[in-house]
């Protein structure tokens, strides 16, 4: 116990003295000098994974902030096609900050390739095309049908004064149908619940189909039942397959490389529920105070190393495995 | 707009829609990714797509049947204030005489009724429309034009012309218009200087300052008649409009309004929070400036006419959001229909209560007031319109 203490402290002093060696450089420097470096350890990652998932998103040297200070440290990650890669860390380490820099909502410094395109080079509009972003929770403020919300979703392929036409208005139906929501069509967004709100939003990003999905938190006003709705259905868009079972049955027990297909679209999800990330994201960005510790692949890495990744991020904690129909599920404890 | 929904209405009689109540609900509610994946305008599962077709002809039908109630109701209701509006007065006509060629009654209609009753209605009809637009852009309740200063500005307009031009009507309402563009334009203009998010803090600096220039005027004004003609100006009369003073400004103001309601959609979309609707393709900054301009032009035009008018803006826009309860085109018709039907029976009621005129905006709040909070009362906005 006492030594587990010791390491962690240890830990954190480390990570003290790199963010305030890099408040110290400049933004510029920082990423003249180290982001040669990152590019090749990421290529390097990269080299390793199998290579019929192509990447989508990659992420280089990233540091991002508000005003002087700098919230994103030289972050660096891949998303790939047909993945659910989760961030994950603490309230403050950045979570938000990043996919806000991905909307480019903030100036950031570093490199993002958005299928091969870098994202400062691309119009807003082609912007709105290739990410469809879902907030923590949607600012619509008036009330609407819910058919109305979802059919905001074709906005970015209409022309200013376009009216979205029949055949797009029965995909936005198709679309609540696929969230389970269409019995609610003509409702009015500002009755429903918090969950409902969420599966309206998830069938806008359906009809969006864009190529990268940012979620900002999807499920931290949801409960226990919507949170895995989220997620699976999630699964459901990234992977691009047939999936005509409610209650995700089929998903657990048919698939164990479930994670591992691909359809053109990946996702990145912050997230605060750690349990969840294991459970549905292909790879886990670490990050903590900006810095992103580490990279997890929860279906290959092994029980310690997570532990060991996890408890750098949250303090300590214990990770245990149960297997299940041959499928290996992770339960975070709290230390004991 | 209106017809393409009553065809698709039509089309869609077909047996299985009216079946569509009769499906266990666990049916409907239940996933289907075919259509999850399906192509934007090919049918690759023809059997999802003809039910979608069948479901959505149903919703249709029912929002179709909710628009007609209140919109052609309020649409009737127009037309026969219209009518009053043309034949009462100090001036009583009748359709009898007129029809018989009365030179007289003529000559009244004409010159004096027609103008009159044509910008009551495209006046209220604007500012019933243009306070929708403000409430939903600002996703504000009491958003009013005069949050980016444009009736302040044009009754420093008015007030300077009535001191220092020469003294006629058409003098007035064009330094009124201009008064109040140069208050918009200053406060869009600063606002898109220091970024988005701004509009309405520069809107409220642009407005004290325009308060304070026509505070200014008052003070220099003699109190007899000039100070006398600023105050009417300022509490709003369609009392000596005519025909030649209002072409120009029932142009500019039927621009507007249509450009407003092309641009429905981006409206509605504009009340997303701001990160969400551009990651949405909505040019938010560009997009706010050039609605708020068009809705901004729209009311500068009729209140350089009528002086100001108050509280049309903001009643009508509520009262038809809780006649549908959704913020669709109709909804916007319906607030500028409700307008056109709060001025047109207020200004009948400014000319013949009193044997004087008697301001118009005491009116329009006395009717719309009652009438929105029996809507509130009876249980009708138990949704949230506007947050």
């Amino acid at each position: 116990m006492s030594n587990n203490i010791h390491r962690n402290s240890s830990i954190n002093t480390v990570f003290r003295q790199t963010s305030s060696s890099q408040r110290r450089t400049d933004l510029r420097s920082i990423q003249g000098s180290v982001s040669s470096h990152n590019t090749l350890a990421a290529e390097i990652a990269e080299s390793t994974e199998p290579a019929e998932s192509p990447i989508c998103l990659r992420v280089s040297s990233l540091s991002a902030g508000y005003g002087r200070s700098t919230i994103l440290k030289d972050v660096s990650f891949c998303a790939k096609q047909g993945e659910i890669t989760g961030l994950l860390g603490p309230n403050g380490c950045g979570k938000t900050t990043l996919l806000r820099a991905l909307c480019r909502q903030l100036p950031f410094t570093g490199s993002c390739l958005l299928n091969g395109q870098p994202l400062e080079q691309m119009t807003s509009r082609q912007l709105a095309r290739q990410i469809s972003y879902i907030p923590q929770r949607s600012g619509i403020g008036i009330s609407m049908p819910v058919t109305d919300v979802v059919l905001m979703g074709f906005n970015p392929v209409l022309g200013l004064l376009e009216q979205p036409s029949r055949a797009q208005k029965e995909k936005a139906r198709g679309a609540l149908r696929a969230v389970g929501m269409e019995s609610y069509a003509e409702q009015d967004y500002q009755t429903l619940s918090e969950g409902q709100k969420q599966l309206c939003i998830l069938a806008r990003t359906i009809v969006e189909d864009a190529s990268l999905l940012l979620l900002d938190e999807p499920e931290s006003s949801l409960d226990f039942p919507h949170r895995h709705r989220i997620m699976e259905l999630l699964t459901e868009i990234i992977r691009g397959q047939d999936m005509s079972c409610s209650d995700g049955s089929t998903l657990s027990e048919d698939s164990p490389d479930r994670r591992t297909a691909f359809s053109g679209k990946a996702a990145l999800v912050t997230l605060h529920d750690p349990q969840l990330a294991l459970e549905y994201c292909s790879r886990l960005v670490l990050l903590k105070d900006g810095v992103c510790t580490t990279i997890l692949h929860p279906d290959t890495d092994s029980l310690p190393d997570m532990e060991a990744a996890l408890s750098e991020v949250y303090g300590l904690i214990r990770l245990r495995a149960i297997e299940e129909n041959g499928r290996r599920s992770l339960i975070l404890l709290p230390r004991g | 707009m209106r017809t393409k929904q009553r065809q698709n209405a039509k089309q869609n009689t077909h047996p299985a829609a009216q079946n569509q109540d009769s499906l266990p609900h666990s049916q409907i509610d239940r996933p289907d990714s075919a259509a999850l994946h399906a192509p934007v305008s090919g049918g690759s599962d023809s059997a999802s797509c003809e039910s979608a077709q069948h479901s959505l002809g149903y919703t249709i039908r029912r929002s179709y049947d909710h628009l007609s109630l209140a919109t052609y109701l309020s649409a009737l209701l127009l037309l026969t204030a219209c009518v009053i509006s043309l034949l009462a007065g100090k001036y009583p006509l009748s359709l009898g005489k007129i029809l018989a060629g009365d030179a007289m009654q003529l000559q009244v209609l004409l010159t004096l009724r027609i103008p009159r009753t044509l910008m009551a209605v495209l006046g209220g009809f604007a500012l019933g429309a243009a306070g929708f637009v403000f409430q939903t852009v600002f996703r504000n309740p009491l958003a009013a034009p005069d949050m980016i200063g444009v009736s302040s500005g044009a009754s420093a307009g008015a007030a300077f012309a009535i001191l220092f031009l020469p003294a006629s009507a058409a003098a007035v309402t064009l330094s009124a218009f201009a008064g109040g563009l140069l208050a918009v334009g200053i406060a869009l203009g600063l606002a898109s200087a220091a970024g988005s998010g701004s509009i309405v803090l520069a809107g409220i600096a642009v407005h004290s300052l325009a308060q304070t220039v026509l505070m200014v005027l008052k003070l220099t004004a003699d109190p007899e008649r000039q100070l006398a003609s600023i105050e009417y100006w300022i509490m709003g009369s369609l009392n000596a409009i005519t025909l030649s003073r209002i072409p120009f400004y029932c142009a500019v103001c039927v621009i507007g309004l249509i450009g407003l309601f092309l641009l429905h959609r981006q409206i509605i979309l504009l009340s997303v929070d701001e990160a969400e609707a551009r990651m949405l393709g909505v040019p938010v900054g560009r997009m706010r400036l050039l609605v708020l301009l068009l809705a901004t032009l729209v009311v500068a035009s009729v209140i350089s006419v009528t002086g100001v008018i108050s509280f049309i803006g903001l009643l009508a826009p509520h009262i038809a959001r809780l006649l549908t309860r959704d913020n669709r085109l109709h909804t916007l018709t319906l607030s500028g229909l409700l307008g056109g039907i709060l001025l047109t029976v207020a200004d009948i009621l400014a000319r013949t209560v009193a044997a004087s005129e008697l301001p118009v905006s005491i009116f329009t709040s006395l009717l719309g007031a009652p009438f929105l909070l029996y809507l509130i009362m009876s249980g009708n906005g138990g949704g949230r319109h506007v947050e």
